[in-house]
Formats: structure tokens, C-alpha cells, sequence
């Protein structure tokens, strides 16, 4: 982390835990991440990627150890009022409202964000400003406006669940796997559309991603997790050079190997 | 498309603008009905189409407004619409925002069973609180007044409905549309969606639910009005019931398929009426409908003429 105090760091956990019965799927993590930057985890199966998300999130209630963000100790904060102070997640699984369009959703994030989702009058036709943001998003993340989400085709919906959450204008982005049931060709422009917003908004982000290819392209730095404990830390190609890191990645993850030999094709 | 559905909209509100001069004064009367009936299902509908919460207890906000109408002028003899409609409205919301209280922390079955636990509990303390509100033989309710004028039966009473139904109308479409109405869509498609954009989903329901009782509230204190008479049944779940059938057979899933449906619902049940067992049609009428029509009569014609549209365009 050495190389990183220049820069403000907005969020740290001191040995964090999170138990499921016997299970230690977060084990005594310390982390930071600093403003603006890209941070990816990765890890093999059950490694516990995902349960450190939802904690980070406060999606999961944390057991033993303390979380800070922008010098607040937000550790017993629960989910709602970790995401009004802004930090906020972006579902594995796309969590959408399926009766509504891409340009309803949007635009009710941003009467979220903008504290309007108690006003009754006028119709929400009638925020130009809503309106034309919540456009401006679609147009970025190529999501058709009037497309009922339900009928929108899986990486649409991958990005519409990153829209929403980028709508709130996060000062923390949690990414779930953003590719995953994504075919290896639509990765690539899954990745490609998300992470230049990302970089151009300069927007904190952390990225649980199983592609070891898209993650050292596109990350800061990046966290190896092996049974809920931070393996290794550092910029992608420490990471990537590391003996222990090889071993767990290519020992026991078949599926991750099998991205590491086979790039994405059309790059 | 949207020419189509202006054009009869158009229609529909000439007829019933212009229905008295060719209507029977039974049909006027039927109509009333329908459109009080119409302005409680448009309401009930905000919390199941909308909020996707099923209401069995609806029929105590049409009790609570039929009893403050009642109470108000057994009491105090106040006749005039201008005071007994407001307070009506105020009760009922306030009823809904007590009830809500609890229901609204549960979904589904849960919500829809303390909803109607409620309601029968409003019913069994009305027919035996014989001494306030006159037990099971309910109070008598008649010469209402607006603004000083007293309304008479039939067109005019037929043109106040019609008129406050419009407003409804207009009003609960507002409502619908406006950003909180997406925000109670959203809560029904996923709530824990929601929670993680820093919603708290029950205070969404529980907004929601005031809202609808106190319009079905406002219905309560017509349909008192119309009949002239506030029985404690109204609170029961025979009156819930009916609502709930006919938003279905309207169709909950359009804005304005419960408007259809408590007018049909209406006019069946005084055609089918004669026959000693119309229940066993409404109840085929309504099996059927489930069965081959989900969206209800008004979301079966709009598959139809869009089917129709998209032919000859």
C-alpha cells in the first residue's frame, strides 16, 4: 500500500470476518482502497469474493472487525444507510425491475439520488433534467430506453444493473462479477463499455471478476483471495508474477485456468 | 395506438356525460354505483397493480367511510357533502395508515390474510357497539347536502359521482405516474433491489396504502350516500371480496381495468340478480376469465385491437 498513501484512502477494513456456520467465508481481511481507484478481486470458487462485497456493501451484517469509510466507522451501518453515504452494489445476478423500462429505472435512481421519490405530481415525464440524464446514461452504457427490462437480452442486462447503480452517482462502485453468463465474445464489450465511464467519472471502484485477462487489463491493483483470507495484494503484474498466487489461481480453479489460456477472442 | 385509445376515451366519457337523457332511471342509479365502485377499485388497484400487494380487506376503508358519513350525521346533524367527504377521506387514511402499520411489513398471502383479519375485526366491533352504531340493523342516511343545496336522487347525484370520479381518476393516474408511483412499481418488481439503492420499501407501502384507503374511503362515503343506509357488512369481506373481483375481471394490470370492471361487475350482478344463484355465473364468468383472458376484459379488448392495428398498419 506503500505506493498508494499519496492518494486518499476512502475506505478501510481492519480483520474484517464473516461466518456462515463452520464457514469462514470472510476471514480477517484488511484492505484500503483509495479515491479513484480500480480494484479487482479474484480468487477461486468459495474463496469468499462475493460474501466480501455484500459486507463491504452492508448487504451482509460484519462479525468481528471494523470498516471505515471516508473517516467514518461505518461497520454497524446497515445496508440503506451505507448506500445513501454511497457506496453501492451491482448485483452478480442482474436485480432489475422487470416490469418497468430501462428509462423508469434509470430515472427512479435518480429521484433516489435527488431525494424526489415522495413527490406525486407532476408525472415523471415532466423532470426534463431527470429525463435527459437518465438518457445520457442509457446512451453510455448502450441500454434501449423503452425496451421492457424483462425482454432485454442478458448483457443489456448486465448493464443495466451497472447503470442503476452508477446512476446514484456512487463514491464506493461494488462490481459483481459484471461478465459473468456473459458469452466470452459480448466480455470484452460488456468490459469495454463499463470501464471507460469508470475511469472518466474517476469513480472508486471494486471489482469481484473471475477473468484473469480483463482484470489486469483493466484494474489498479488487485486482491488474491483464497478461503476468506487476502492472499496477496498489489499492482497486476506483482500479482500476476507471484508463485503463490499461480498456485491457488491454477492449482485447484479449472474454470479460471481455462480463461487464463484462452484470452477473449476479437482483442 | 395512442390516437385509438384517445378517441375512446373520448367516447366513453360523452356516453356517460350525455347517459341521463336516454338512460332509465335504473340504469342512471346503476351506473352511480358502477362509478363509486370504479373509484374503490382504481384505489384498491394502486396497491395490487402498483404496489403488487393483494388487499381482502379493503371493504373497511368503504365501511369507514360509510360510518363517518352516518356517525357524523347521527351525532351531530351535519348533512353537508363539503364536511362529510373530507373527513371521510381523512378517517379512512388515517385507518389505512394504522392497518398499514402492521400489513405492510408482510407481502403476498400474509399481507393479504392481516388485511382481512382487520377488516373482520372493524366488522364484529361495528355490528356489536350496538349502542353507537346501531348494531346490524345499521344507521339510515339521507337528504345530503352541497354547499347548502340539497341533492336530489338520480342525474344529480349521478353528475356529483361522475365528477368526483373524473377527479379521482385524474388524481390516482397522477399518482401512478409520478415518481413516487415508479418507486412503488419498483418496489413490487424487487424490493431488495430497492433496499440497496437506500429505500426503505415498507415506508413506499405504507404511503401507498394510506393513499388507497382513503380514495376507497371516499367511495365508502358515496356508496353510503347513494343507498342510503350503513350496515356493518360493508366492512366485511364480502364487500372486500367484490372489489377484488372486479378489478380482476377489468384487468389489474392496465390503469383503467378496474373502471371497466366495477361497471360490468355492476350490471351483471343486476342482470344475473333474478336468478337465485347468480353467484355460480359470476364465479364460471370469472374461472373463465382467469383461465383465457389474465389481463381481464379491458387488457383482453387493448391485445385485441393492438392485434388489430399492427394488421392494418
Amino acid at each position: 500500500m506503500g505506493e498508494k498513501s499519496r492518494s486518499q484512502v476512502i475506505l478501510e477494513t481492519a480483520r474484517l470476518t464473516k461466518h456462515f456456520g463452520e464457514v469462514r467465508a470472510v476471514d480477517g481481511v484488511d484492505m484500503q482502497i483509495s479515491q479513484g481507484e480500480v480494484l479487482s478481486i479474484v480468487g477461486p470458487n468459495g474463496a469468499g469474493k462475493t460474501t466480501l462485497l455484500k459486507v463491504l456493501s452492508g448487504g451482509h451484517s460484519i462479525d468481528t472487525g471494523t470498516m471505515s469509510f471516508i473517516g467514518r466507522d461505518v461497520s454497524h451501518l446497515g445496508l440503506i444507510q451505507r448506500a445513501r453515504m454511497g457506496i453501492v452494489y451491482s448485483f452478480q445476478i442482474p436485480a432489475l425491475f422487470e416490469n418497468l423500462n430501462a428509462l423508469d429505472s434509470i430515472s427512479l435512481t435518480l429521484f433516489t439520488r435527488e431525494h424526489k421519490t415522495i413527490v406525486f405530481f407532476p408525472t415523471t415525464k415532466r423532470f426534463p433534467g431527470i429525463r435527459q440524464e437518465a438518457q445520457k446514461i442509457l446512451k453510455m452504457f448502450n441500454v434501449p430506453e423503452t425496451t421492457v427490462t424483462s425482454e432485454l437480452p442478458h448483457g443489456q442486462r448486465k448493464l443495466l444493473d451497472v447503470a442503476i447503480a452508477f446512476a446514484l452517482k456512487p463514491r464506493l462502485l461494488l462490481l459483481d462479477e459484471p461478465t459473468s453468463g456473459v458469452s466470452t465474445e459480448e466480455k470484452g464489450q460488456v468490459m469495454d463499455t463499463i470501464m471507460p465511464i469508470i475511469r472518466q467519472r474517476n469513480t472508486t471502484a471494486v471489482i469481484v471478476e473471475h477473468d484473469m485477462e480483463i482484470v489486469t487489463r483493466y484494474s489498479h491493483r488487485i486482491i488474491v483471495m483464497d478461503q476468506g483470507k487476502v492472499l496477496v495484494q498489489g499492482s497486476p503484474q506483482e500479482v500476476m508474477n507471484n508463485e503463490k498466487v499461480k498456485e491457488v489461481l491454477l492449482g485447484h480453479a479449472p474454470s479460471v485456468r481455462n480463461e487464463m489460456a484462452t484470452p477473449s477472442p476479437g482483442r | 395506438m395512442k390516437r385509438f385509445n384517445n378517441v375512446s376515451l373520448s367516447i366513453a366519457l360523452l356516453l356517460l356525460v350525455t347517459g341521463p337523457a336516454y338512460f332509465s332511471d335504473f340504469a342512471i342509479y346503476l351506473f352511480t354505483y358502477g362509478l363509486i365502485m370504479a373509484i374503490a377499485g382504481l384505489a384498491f388497484n394502486v396497491m395490487l397493480g402498483y404496489t403488487g400487494l393483494m388487499s381482502f380487506g379493503h371493504g373497511m376503508f368503504i365501511g369507514a367511510g360509510a360510518y363517518t358519513v352516518a356517525l357524523m350525521m347521527k351525532y351531530t346533524g351535519i348533512h353537508s357533502f363539503e364536511v362529510l367527504m373530507p373527513m371521510g377521506i381523512v378517517i379512512s387514511g388515517a385507518l389505512a395508515a394504522f392497518v398499514g402499520l402492521f400489513c405492510t411489513r408482510q407481502i403476498e398471502i400474509y399481507f393479504a390474510m392481516l388485511t382481512l383479519a382487520f377488516g373482520e375485526i372493524l366488522y364484529a366491533l361495528c355490528s356489536k357497539f350496538y349502542a353507537l352504531t346501531g348494531g346490524t340493523d345499521g344507521i339510515q342516511v339521507k337528504g345530503m347536502s352541497l354547499f347548502g343545496y340539497v341533492l336530489k336522487g338520480g342525474a344529480e347525484f349521478y353528475f356529483f359521482v361522475l365528477g368526483l370520479f373524473v377527479v379521482c381518476t385524474l388524481a390516482m393516474w397522477m399518482i401512478c405516474k409520478s415518481p413516487f408511483g415508479t418507486a412503488i412499481q419498483a418496489a413490487r418488481d424487487n424490493p431488495t433491489r430497492l433496499g440497496y439503492l437506500g429505500l426503505v420499501v415498507m415506508k413506499y407501502r405504507l404511503i401507498a396504502f394510506i393513499i388507497s384507503g382513503a380514495f376507497t374511503g371516499l367511495a365508502g362515503v358515496l356508496l353510503v350516500s347513494l343507498t342510503g343506509h350503513a350496515s356493518p357488512e360493508l366492512f366485511q369481506v364480502l364487500t372486500s371480496i367484490s372489489i377484488v373481483l372486479m378489478v380482476i375481471l377489468g384487468g389489474h394490470t392496465s390503469f383503467l381495468g378496474p373502471v371497466v370492471g366495477a361497471i360490468v361487475f355492476v350490471f351483471l350482478q343486476s342482470w344475473l340478480q333474478p336468478l337465485f344463484f347468480w353467484q355460480f355465473f359470476l364465479g364460471v364468468a370469472i374461472i373463465l376469465l382467469v383461465m383465457f383472458l389474465p389481463g381481464g376484459v379491458l387488457g383482453g379488448i387493448m391485445t385485441w385491437v393492438r392485434k388489430a392495428v399492427a394488421k392494418l398498419s
